[in-house]
């Protein structure tokens, strides 16, 4: 009975730890809120106000209007522990009044501030008439110079930004919002107008890259496996595991030996070599933010030696120069048919044998080119759903780090995928 | 729902259980097993509410906790109630669950994330569990009111409570078996803190148990129930108690029907018939009834969870206790010691099917696998477990049942593979994932294929000396 009594009245009186750890802080609904700060660059001018919206499943105001000027956002959350978020800055003009104004958005991502790293993509300098029926845009010069860019209006519930109608992305520097309006009719009176705008590609200057890092369970493993980044390599796992072998051969054989003798002799080197560092990749990982900014360009052997605990799960050609270097890694080939990326049976074996696993697909350029748009136009969450594609044109751009994302990590764009 | 009161509960209601029913097991045992249980038979009472919540249409949340509460008093009052071992006990576990509570284990990955969004629309979700009158795996959080294990739990120190569980029944298993295989205590004891330091020190089950936070519950109540069927002697309410760890597998795995199959038939065959006959009832009941509240996916053709041929296929393997159990009645076949090498062969025989029908995918599951065991984040960890575990092949003494039940388990994962996208180097890989749960487990096999192998090597020098000895 005093057990019962004791659940009871546990599940009656128990206190709720909102705030668990430094680490992840709860709101009131127990939600895990994360987790960035971030520069804005350029920083939101005076005479704007700005607000943070994050999209996703749902999308969430995290930072409700504050007026500019700011360059730099902070978020009710630690650094420790990264979430990639969508977090999508909006901005309008100062004291804009939300029933009868346009409004102005620009579109940006941002990066955890710690990681150095600008902003994602560079925010766009809107200017215009808060009454004007076409936006006047200036946007930013390296997306014009890079790739153009694109628009997009969205007529939204004033307060909620709700969408209430929104028109297709349209190419070039303006964007005539009058049929929109006119077939909203009263309601675009009240309705907040929101410009996007988004270059129609990634420039080269900037990634979009997915930062996943992880902390280790526990202090002790981190501990441990930070000693052991620097006192262990491969070839010490190897040679304990080898004594482990050996006294596991002596504990059963030589049995004149007291017992427990025979059972140190294997426990202690089995022990040893399970307590080193397994893979100083993932060690470094359980340790580190993890990030690659510039995995985009040049050969991939040489950026993975720069990047070495990319897990590169697209890659193009020529593969064959990969296959000594990646290792362990896992490369995702995949083309309309094996002649396009002249794989010969040889190389395919030793792939499969290196770690590399080679999936043909039917993904045709333009469906590849497609599903590049996509994601771009997302243009935030490239890990979701993401079996690569190699970039067909690889005949035309040998040598190019072509495609798309990695496993837990990064996202590598072709330089021409939008265009 | 306030976290910490579940986290006493459950350690309170696993303590009483344990206590309260298993009367011949290490003490060791017994008391890493004090969170598995609780979370099983909270599990379970959940999953039970939720049914009653489906007919009664009430607050669902609401109904859930107080069912949950109400049967697990029920359970205390017919078990443990009495036992003042189980206030002990309960209270080490609640202040261990409180002081872990105070700090964050999880940490975030892909999948965390996805789960943490997917929570985001528990609103949608639950809508969608009272249209279809059915629910997905990962039920133990739904149950609380709260998101789902995945996202909410990351509040909760269950996993670590898991992990520590695991080491004390790891510890209570080795030392166990070592000393009734015929060691004397010192070396089976110090082998069996080897053993839990062999899986306190491993890197990447701490990695990777926290992530997605299921892993080493599912470890821990795999290792429970392994251990507690592989026991000889009368049948106990044990029995039950390890039956409770592999349905609460069940509501949060998968793949849980057919690792508890695997259980139930190459372990539990070793209790008494009757007992044996019982708990293939309970287990086929209980898979068919999960497998049931899932058919409306099915019927609506949601193939993202399950489809009718994985069904049919899991209804199946839920029978499996039951069909062996008929078999032996009727036939006296397979005889009682030759189950669980049977099991292996007959899985391994599924596979080399499969591999016949797709032998590409297989070989590469198999390499994939292999990989991943070498540089998946395991370090050199198989490799230290597996040496012995594989040596025992030359050893009759060390091919026990558990010796058969592991191999069975770990080939059951490239049959598992097979009815899937084939698996993928890295450390995140699903089967990189299952074998965490396995790995308790392997610790507890290769430490005692490494006694019965140590045993062997001392018998097989003595013989010839004690064979001399008359003519001396």
């Amino acid at each position: 009975m005093p057990t019962t009594i004791l659940i009871v009245a546990s599940i009656l009186i128990g206190a709720p730890p909102n705030k668990i750890s430094n680490q992840v802080q709860y709101d009131e609904r127990g939600e895990v809120a994360l987790v960035l700060s971030a520069d804005v660059d350029p920083p939101v001018p005076a005479g704007f106000d700005y607000r943070v919206v994050e999209t996703g499943v749902r999308d969430e105001v995290r930072i409700d209007w504050q007026p500019g000027p700011v360059s730099r956002l902070s978020f009710p959350w630690t650094s420790d522990e990264i979430l990639i978020r969508n977090l999508t800055l909006q901005l309008r003009p100062s004291g804009a009044d939300a029933v009868t104004n346009a409004f102005w958005l620009g579109y940006v991502r941002f990066q955890p501030a710690h990681l150095p790293h600008e902003s994602l993509l560079e925010g766009v300098a809107l200017a215009g008439e808060a009454d004007s029926r076409t936006v006047d845009w200036t946007p930013a010069q390296s997306w014009e110079q890079e790739c153009g860019v694109e628009v997009k209006a969205v007529f939204a519930e004033p307060g909620t930004l709700a969408p209430i109608m929104e028109s297709d992305w349209h190419s070039g520097g303006s964007l005539s919002i009058g049929d929109l309006e006119d077939s909203l009719g009263d309601e675009a009176r009240v309705a907040d107008l929101l410009v996007h705008v988004r270059p129609r590609c990634v420039p080269a200057e900037s990634t979009i890259f997915y930062v996943d890092t992880i902390t280790a369970g526990n202090t002790f493993s981190q501990v441990m496996h930070r000693i052991g980044l620097f006192i262990a390599g491969r070839k010490i796992i190897v040679a304990f595991s080898g004594l482990s072998i050996l006294g596991l051969l002596l504990a059963i054989f030589f049995s004149r030996l007291p017992q427990t003798i025979r059972v140190l002799l294997w426990v202690v080197p089995a022990i040893t070599t399970v307590a080193l560092p397994p893979n100083r990749d993932l060690a470094r990982k359980s340790t580190e933010p993890w990030f690659s900014k510039e995995l985009r360009t040049g050969s991939l052997s040489d950026k993975l030696e720069d990047h070495p605990n990319a897990t590169v799960r697209e890659a193009v050609v020529p593969y064959i120069r990969l296959k000594n270097r990646i290792e362990g890694r896992t490369v995702w080939l995949s083309g309309e048919t094996e002649s396009d990326f002249k794989i010969d049976p040889v190389a395919s074996k030793m792939l499969r044998f290196t770690g590399i696993r080679l999936d043909i697909t039917n993904e045709t350029r333009d469906a590849w080119e497609q599903r590049a748009r996509q994601i771009m136009a997302a243009g935030m969450n490239p890990i979701a759903g993401l079996d690569l594609w190699v970039d067909p044109w690889v005949d035309e751009h040998p040598g190019d780090l072509v495609l798309l994302a990695v496993d837990d990590g990064h996202v590598l764009v072709p330089k021409e995928a939008g265009s | 729902m306030i976290l910490f009161s579940v986290q006493l509960a459950i350690v309170m209601i696993g303590a009483s259980a344990a206590v309260g029913t298993v009367r011949s097991i290490d003490p060791v045992l017994k008391f890493g097993a004090i969170p598995a249980l609780g979370i099983a038979i909270i599990a379970l009472t959940g999953w039970m509410s939720f049914v009653l919540l489906l007919l009664v249409g009430s607050d669902w949340a609401t109904t859930a906790v107080v069912l949950s509460t109400l049967l697990a008093v029920g359970c205390i009052a017919r078990w443990g109630v009495k036992k003042p071992g189980s206030l002990v006990f309960g209270a080490i576990w609640g202040v261990f669950a409180f002081a872990l509570s105070r700090s964050d284990t999880s940490f975030y990955t892909f999948d965390s994330v996805w789960m943490i969004g997917y929570a985001g629309i528990q609103a949608d979700f639950a809508i969608r569990i009272a249209d279809c009158t059915a629910f997905p795996p990962g039920l133990l959080g739904l149950f609380l009111g709260q998101d789902l294990l995945g996202s909410e739990s990351t509040m909760w120190p269950l996993p670590l409570l898991a992990w520590f569980a695991t080491i004390f029944m790891i510890i209570g298993g080795v030392r166990g078996i070592c000393r009734t295989d015929g060691g004397s205590a010192a070396p089976a004891n110090l082998l069996a803190i080897a053993a839990a330091g062999l899986f306190l020190l491993d890197w990447f089950p701490w990695f990777a148990g926290h992530y997605n936070h299921a892993h080493t519950i599912i470890g821990a109540s795999l290792l429970l129930a392994a251990v507690q069927f592989s026991r000889d002697g009368e049948a106990d309410n044990g029995d039950w108690i390890a039956l409770l760890s592999l349905m609460s597998i069940v509501t949060i795995r998968f793949e849980g029907i057919l690792v508890g199959s695997l259980v139930l038939t190459a372990m539990a065959s070793r209790r008494p018939a009757q007992q044996y006959r019982a708990l293939g009832n309970v287990w086929c009941g209980f898979c068919l009834c999960y497998a049931a509240t899932l058919m409306p996916f099915v019927l609506q053709g949601d193939g993202e969870i399950v489809d009718l041929k994985s069904m049919v296929g899991l209804a199946f393997v839920a029978c499996l206790p039951r069909i062996h159990h008929w078999m032996s009645a009727t036939w006296a076949w397979p005889p009682v010691w030759a189950v669980p090498g049977l099991g292996f062969l007959a899985v391994g025989g599924v596979l080399g099917f499969l591999a016949c029908l797709d032998p590409a995918h297989q070989v590469e599951n198999a390499l994939t696998m292999a990989g991943n065991i070498g540089t998946g984040g395991w370090g050199s960890t198989w490799l230290i477990v597996l040496v012995p575990i594989v040596a025992a092949a030359a050893a009759s003494r060390a091919r026990t049942p558990l010796w058969y039940l592991l191999l069975t388990l770990l080939i059951s994962v490239l049959v598992l593979g097979a009815l899937r996208i084939p698996y993928r180097a890295g450390w995140g890989d699903s089967a990189n994932r299952i074998l965490l749960h396995y790995f308790p487990l392997a610790i507890l096999v290769g430490c005692t294929s490494f006694f019965a192998l140590m045993a062997r090597g001392a018998a097989g020098q003595r013989e010839p000396s004690q064979s001399k000895e008359p003519s001396d």
